[in-house]
């Protein structure tokens, strides 16, 4: 998939996962790739800044939970502010798709 | 073998340590990126891919470190709530000019005042270092708190039995001060959050411990000397306590159905202030009354509920600009209480006839400060510490007094502003409970002012009074200010 329509898209993908539940890093990822058939398989890595900085703009929250392994997992929880930044991409998103669905439509549009 | 015995793990998690300046960060951060790998690397494993590949392969899955860290770093920075510091500063500076005020202005005045600049030292300390210590050390302060408050009792036991054996004299007051406890009380609010907090998993029973803590000074308040110093800090610890567990409840950080939960807690509240308020008998009703039914209450000028009689008179006849206007002859009969016991409704020690003596002997003993009567003399001692809004509106008039009042508001208000604006749910949560700390020390302050007066005078926080209360409101902000500090660098067990 083009670099640019993922980085557009990936902050609100991982918000609709977390509206859904409270997760962890590699969670979301997998969930991702489960969710896209595969489609969206981005650098690992890349995901943790996202993360990070989507807690900085307050949009989610983070807590520490022990697994049942002993391992230390931080979870992610979708904040107001998150729930309404969702609701913004998602608007968004939706007007570039319709957008560039009607270029690949083809023929003239006249704003009325 | 363990993942930190993987040398391609260790070389990401050291690249991207190095694009990130605030070093204390490293280690929240690869934590959660070390934690991905293994769970990726588990996986591969799962597959029958030999160990060292499925690390290679897991860290190799994650993507450029060094572009990972740069991001990282982005995100990632101290900050300050300059705004609440400023109000905080402001208020602390209002205190001093208002002991100045008291105490004439001149360079011993000033030193004097040096507990001010003490506390905000102690602020900026705590600012720095406070909340990670706080992190580390709450359990090993809750102890604390509790062998110094047993520590108290001890003590206290003891010097009543020299007392009685006639080995002491006097109370040694400069030794055994009541600020102490009030400090005891007061801190253990942010170290009792952090345990609550952390055994939140285990649902409303598993808050037991902090249960027992509140307990424990519960009885500490009641068995010590002077209970009635110890009303505003209990309240306040009971109060913030029950504020910090409905907090848990509302955002479902505690496993418990948010109704029953919400009863389960306002229960324990009240079953505490029950044992508090009952434990004490007719001294707690007595000084409940002399807050709401002074007049029941005042039969002398020596008492606080006739401090919170004549406050409320006066308050009455308060300007809306400028000084009370009062005659010297009112001022005279105020300051000799006549306008109560003699003009008024008021009956001297339940007007026993040899009892009139004792009054006429009050008078003539406050005519001699009445030479030349003014304001100061006829408002209750210790005006400028525990009336200081009081003051304002008499001397000033109510609207300077009401900008005074909302002066002191703003900086609450700034103060959950703040707390509310910190991501970490800890901090947050820890913020929020020592703002609801500072704030209810300060209404508690503001109804004294308006002739509510519940047991002793408190502290009004920044502003009055002593030593240990300055310092007190200071560690407190100061912790507050520190959650907001790391908020985006720490973990919550860091």
């Amino acid at each position: 998939m083009d670099k640019k329509m993922m980085a557009m898209s990936t902050s609100m993908l991982i918000l609709k996962l977390l509206e859904e539940e409270d997760m962890y890093g590699y969670h979301i990822i997998r969930k991702l790739e489960e969710r896209s058939n595969q489609v969206f398989s981005l650098k690992e890595g890349t995901l943790y800044p996202i993360l990070h900085s989507l807690e900085e703009q307050e949009a989610v929250e983070s807590y520490e939970k022990c697994a049942e392994t002993g391992r230390m997992r931080k979870y992610y929880h979708l904040t107001k502010r998150g729930e309404k930044l969702l609701r913004e991409k998602q608007k968004e998103w939706e007007a570039y798709e319709k957008a560039v669905r009607d270029v690949m439509k083809g023929g003239v549009s006249f704003a009325l | 073998m363990r993942s930190e015995q993987h040398e391609v793990l260790k070389q990401f998690l050291e690249d991207v340590d190095e694009q990130i300046q605030y070093k204390p960060m490293h280690a929240a951060v690869n934590e959660e990126l070390r934690a991905h790998v293994e769970d990726k690397a588990e996986a591969y494993m799962e597959f029958g891919v030999e160990e060292k590949a499925a690390y290679e392969k897991a860290v190799r899955d994650m993507g450029d470190a060094s572009a990972i860290g740069i991001q990282m770093n982005e995100a990632h920075h101290l900050r300050t709530a300059r705004p609440l510091l400023i109000g905080i500063l402001l208020l602390t500076v209002l205190g001093i000019v208002g002991n100045l005020i008291d105490r004439g202005i001149g360079i011993i005045e000033l030193l004097d005042s040096g507990y001010y600049l003490w506390g905000i030292l102690v602020m900026m300390i705590v600012m720095r270092y406070g909340y990670p210590l706080l992190l580390k050390h709450a359990g090993k302060l809750l102890l604390l708190f509790l062998a110094g408050g047993g520590a108290w009792l001890v003590c206290r036991t003891l010097i009543s039995y020299l007392l009685k054996a006639s080995v002491l004299k006097a109370f040694p007051y400069m030794l055994y001060s009541p600020s102490v406890v009030y400090g005891i009380i007061q801190l253990s609010i942010p170290a009792a959050v952090i345990l609550m907090y952390r055994r939140r998993h285990k649902g409303l029973l598993g808050l037991w411990p902090v249960g027992v803590f509140l307990l424990a000074m519960v009885y500490i308040s009641v068995a010590s000397y002077m209970t009635d110093y110890t009303y505003i800090p209990m309240l306040t610890l009971l109060a913030a306590s029950f504020g910090a567990v409905v907090y848990m409840i509302g955002k479902e950080y505690l496993p418990v159905e948010k109704k029953k939960g919400m009863i389960a807690s306002a229960l324990s509240f009240v079953l505490l202030l029950a044992l508090w308020g009952g434990f004490q008998g007719e001294k707690f009703s007595d000084n409940f009354k002399a807050a709401v039914h002074p007049e029941t209450l005042a039969s002398s000028a020596w008492t606080d509920a006739y401090n919170n009689v004549k406050i409320r008179n006066l308050l009455g006849k308060a300007e809306l600009f400028g000084e009370i206007d009062l005659s010297e002859e009112e001022l005279v009969r105020y300051g000799t209480a006549q306008w109560y016991y003699e003009d008024g409704p008021g009956v001297w020690k339940g007007g026993i006839t040899e009892d009139e003596d004792d009054f006429k002997e009050y008078v003539a003993y406050r005519m001699q400060f009445l030479d030349d009567p003014k304001l100061e003399e006829i408002l209750p001692q210790h005006y400028l510490n525990n009336y200081r809004f009081t003051w304002w509106i008499l001397k000033y008039g109510w609207l300077p007094g009401i900008v005074w009042i909302l002066l002191n508001l703003a900086v609450y208000v700034l103060m959950f502003y703040t707390a509310f604006h910190i991501k970490n749910r800890l901090g947050r949560l820890m913020a929020y409970t020592g703002s609801l700390a500072l704030s209810i020390q300060f209404l508690l302050y503001l109804l004294g002012n308006f002739g509510i007066q519940f047991g002793a005078f408190g502290n009004l926080p920044f502003v009055s009074e002593g030593l240990v209360s300055i310092t007190g409101s200071m560690v407190m902000a100061g912790l507050i200010l520190s959650a907001y500090r790391f908020d985006t660098v720490m973990t919550e067990t860091a």
